[in-house]
């Protein structure tokens, strides 16, 4: 066999099908379209043998016949509890179709711009460029994508509303695909705020997103994102982040649910004093997997990078985390950390960790740890010599170990719904839901 | 400090000490690889049909094989039709004690500073010397024997202890473990061969040198060292290798066997040349090292000194079976100019209450680069595991660089999992108090240094820390200023 082979999985005829039964009305260039489609089909999917995918497998995707998404009726109600409050405005995109009636982009304030994909792509066709020339989903989406918001902020302006991004991906089939690429740019000195929420509320679907964020000198930019899927969902996201001088971006990412859920960041700090966080945890059972893939890239002086994970893997749940701190030879007085703690919760549960360096300036300060381990039996013991039974007492402990990530999302509403969601997975949890 | 200042002027000069070339008479093999050759060298150590067959069957699976390219060091493609696999030096008959041995051979190792008799009398160290994949001596093989130890070359166990070789050869790694592995399991020439009984505890830290010397031929070195019921083994193993030009490939494979209650020890200083500052001519070190914790409460315990070397790629692992075993991993790597390495280690915890500790420290100076690549995994089974990895790495100069690339497995709730890495320039303030104190900078490098590695270096056996630390020195020389 040659190696070639043992890395790519071939794709199913089903996606050169779609792809002809869908291109004509596909926004944009068809040419762009096609080529990308190519390139998807040239690469096909990684398998097991290619290092960034060595524990997940795709074949299951590679060999599904996927159908393209169809208009589904959601309501307003449909989304209750995942609605920011306040201040807010939102863009609601339902199996990749903008949901004007679910939106509300009005009295938008001076300096900023939001609009989607599908405006915006005919008359600026880099929207679609790969930002990531090898990695076959990327190119997918590429050639796909029509949902999507085009989100711009002029230098020197701070944004007071939060913006808030859905996703609902609706309906009764498991191969839809739906693929989304935002675009999120700050000029120079800007600030925003932002929310993604994730979907899924039929039987299951294939997400497919690429987002794009570029964060210019002196601006900041922070993101909370709430993934929500179901037992058949597959969800893969990618998101290069570009970090300017002084600049900052943060995310915090709680992920609930999902049978594959994969989320893959590119950050690359390129001017001196940048400054970027990563969070997320993650609690997967019953078959699902949830991989976090992360690729920091230290490419200028002076810049601090932390990432913060923790994962919870109760029955039948494997994680995945690997996370990378890259350090370019010019990248002196880097500050960069990585934390990844794993707590296991069943005998059926599988973590698969690397946390990992990659080295080339001498005056950094780098450092990561990885930890894996069950609930503390003192802890446990003391909850239970006040009377809390061993359910409720493993919950809480549970409750308070992901907690840690769940304070990081800059959004009361976004820690909420973390909340909700990370008790309605405990058992036990129903009894601690009163305290959220 | 003054024996460090002694050796650092001892090798002034930033030559390789130990280039020198013994011209002696060698038996070697036409350079290729094909089942012919194979089946040459079978016949040349008269080796049993069984043997001839397995190595075949090897070669088989070799050829089924790619070089891998998962690694940090650019290797290229070897040529591996371009090495002569066999090579030994011609003797008349077999030395009956030292003074039979080929006096060429006599003054390499006095050139090394290790004459045999001092060797002989030193805190009773038996050495077997591998001299171009053949073993020439072994002495101590009587006060060893009335233990009931064997300790002797590989040949000469394919011979006198056929049950024991055929048992054990290939059983913690695989004829097509890997693809260095594989060719090893082909062409291995020699190395050197351990049985300890049971309840007997091996008196001396038995040592072996390894020399690569005749031009082109590669090593191919074979190790297999069994530990049987409650008993203890110290081996230490010490590389040279003489000045070449060309890349000089290094493919050994290491079994370990630990029983119930045993325990191995196995410490390596390896300074094989490491090329000349541009990188040029040094040694290809792609060695498979796995030990077996077979028994219950079994031990296995690595400690390597890794300073030589143009490419060093290797991870000496521990798979704990048994119950309550425990596997250990110390590592000092030093790599300066242009020397690469790619080492690290795998614990895999299959039994109960299965304990490991990996602690790793890296410098890299000059052009350097170095990568820590490890496993801990732990399957199903293994209740109660316990896992401790510290990797550090310090860079001298900006132009090195350093790596963690730590995977963790885990699929067992009631272990316990932890790893820790940092990577760091060295102290200024530390560089800065020594200076202030008037040791110079290259000493005070080497004094950082080695406080660094510390942990590791009170791992090794005593004969061993005092080469490993001047060695370090030695490694570092022109990394700063």
């Amino acid at each position: 066999m040659t190696t070639t082979a043992i890395r790519r999985l071939e794709p199913a005829s089903g996606y050169a099908l779609l792809f002809d039964r869908l291109k004509g009305g596909l926004a944009g260039s068809g040419a762009a379209r096609a080529s990308s489609f190519k390139r998807f089909a040239e690469l096909g999917f990684p398998t097991t043998r290619t290092e960034a995918w060595k524990y997940t497998n795709l074949k299951p995707l590679a060999e599904v016949a996927p159908s393209a998404p169809v208009p589904a009726e959601v309501s307003l109600a449909d989304l209750d509890g995942y609605l920011l409050t306040g201040d807010v405005r939102r863009l609601v995109f339902v199996n990749g179709h903008l949901a004007p009636d679910l939106s509300d982009i009005a009295r938008l304030p001076s300096g900023l711009r939001v609009k989607t994909l599908l405006e915006c792509v005919e008359a600026e066709a880099s929207l679609l460029a790969d930002v990531d020339a090898d990695r076959a989903l990327t190119a997918l989406n590429a050639a796909f994508a029509q949902g999507g918001a085009v989100i711009e902020v002029e230098a020197g302006v701070t944004i007071d509303p939060v913006i808030q991004l859905i996703f609902v991906d609706a309906g009764d089939d498991a191969a839809m695909l739906t693929n989304v690429r935002n675009r999120v740019s700050l000029a120079a000195g800007a600030r925003l705020r932002m929310a993604e929420t994730h979907l899924v509320l039929g039987t299951g679907s294939i997400t497919n997103v690429v987002n794009h964020f570029n964060v210019a000198d002196e601006a900041e930019l922070l993101s909370d994102k709430v993934q929500i899927g179901t037992k058949a969902s597959r969800a893969f996201g990618q998101s290069v982040i570009q970090v300017g001088k002084n600049a900052k971006f943060g995310q915090t990412t709680i992920g609930v649910g999902g049978a594959l859920v994969r989320n893959e960041s590119l950050a690359k700090l390129e001017g001196p004093h940048g400054d970027l966080d990563l969070n997320g945890t993650y609690v997967p059972e019953g078959g699902e997997q949830v991989d976090t893939v992360i690729r920091v890239e230290h490419l200028a002086p002076n810049c601090e990078s932390n990432q913060f994970y923790k994962g919870v893997l109760l029955s039948g749940g494997h994680g995945v985390f690997a996370g990378k701190i890259f350090v370019d030879q010019v990248a002196q007085k880097t500050n960069a950390y990585q934390q990844n703690d794993n707590l296991m919760l069943s005998r059926d549960a599988e973590i698969d960790t690397k946390p990992e360096l990659e080295i080339y300036a001498d005056d950094v300060k780098c450092s990561h740890g990885a930890t894996v381990g069950e609930l503390d039996e003192t802890g446990l013991f003391y909850l239970r010599s006040r009377g809390i039974d061993r359910q409720t007492a493993e919950a809480i402990l549970t409750f308070a170990f992901a907690g840690e990530v769940v304070e990081r999302l800059h959004h009361e509403d976004s820690q909420h719904q973390a909340r909700r969601a990370l008790l309605g997975r405990l058992r036990g949890g129903d009894k601690l839901m009163e305290l959220v | 400090m003054a024996t460090a200042l002694e050796t650092v002027e001892a090798y002034t000069g930033h030559e390789y000490k130990y280039g020198f070339y013994t011209d002696i008479e060698t038996d070697t093999a036409p350079p290729g690889l094909d089942e012919d050759i194979v089946r040459f060298i079978s016949a040349k150590k008269n080796e049993p049909e069984w043997l001839t067959e397995w190595r075949l069957q090897a070669l088989r699976r070799f050829r089924d094989m790619e070089q891998p390219e998962w690694q940090k060091p650019e290797v290229g493609e070897i040529d591996l039709q371009a090495i002569s696999y066999y090579s030994a030096p011609t003797q008349k008959e077999a030395p009956k004690s030292l003074d039979d041995i080929d006096p060429e051979i006599r003054r390499t190792y006095e050139k090394l500073g290790i004459p045999i008799e001092e060797q002989k009398m030193l805190a009773g160290v038996a050495v077997d010397y591998v001299f171009d994949s053949v073993s020439v001596a072994t002495t101590f093989k009587a006060k060893l024997k009335e233990l009931g130890i064997i300790f002797c070359s590989m040949s000469e166990a394919v011979h006198d202890h056929p049950e024991l070789v055929r048992k054990y050869l290939g059983s913690v790694v695989p004829q097509g473990d890997n693809y260095f592995a594989a060719l090893n399991s082909a062409v291995f020439s020699d190395g050197s061969f351990v049985y300890v009984p049971k309840g007997v505890r091996c008196p001396m830290e038995l040592s072996t040198y390894f020399r690569i010397n005749a031009a082109g031929t590669g090593q191919f070195e074979r190790t297999l060292i069994i530990a049987d019921e409650g008993s203890y083994v110290s081996y230490l193993e010490g590389c040279t290798a003489p000045q070449r030009d060309e890349h000089q490939l290094h493919a050994a494979v290491v079994e370990l066997i630990a029983l119930d209650d045993a325990e191995i020890k196995y410490s390596t200083v390896q300074n094989w040349y490491p090329g000349d500052h541009e990188g040029k001519g040094g040694v290809y070190n792609f060695v498979t090292k796995r030990g077996l914790c077979r028994g219950k409460r079994s031990k296995i315990s690595w400690t390597q000194v890794e300073t030589g070397s143009a490419i060093t790629w290797k991870y000496p692992s521990c798979v704990l079976q048994g119950d309550d075993s425990i596997g250990e991993f110390y590592s000092v790597a030093v790599t300066n100019h242009k020397q690469q390495a790619d080492t690290g280690t795998k614990m895999i915890h299959i039994g109960k209450n299965t304990r490991s500790r990996i602690v790793s420290k890296g410098i890299s100076a000059g052009r350097a680069d170095q990568t820590y690549r490890g496993l801990v995994r732990v399957l199903k089974g293994a209740e109660g595991a316990r896992n401790y990895t510290q990797c550090d790495s310090m860079l001298i100069g900006d132009k090195c660089g350093a790596h963690t690339v730590p995977y963790i497995e885990v699929k067992n709730p009631s272990a316990k999992v932890e790893h820790e890495a940092t990577t760091s320039k060295i102290s200024d303030d530390q560089l800065f108090y020594c200076r202030a104190r008037g040791i110079s900078e290259e000493d005070a490098v080497a004094l950082v240094v080695n406080g660094f590695c510390r942990e590791v270096m009170d791992e090794l056996p005593m004969e061993f820390a005092v080469e490993a630390r001047k060695l370090l020195a030695i490694s570092l020389e022109g990394s700063v200023g």
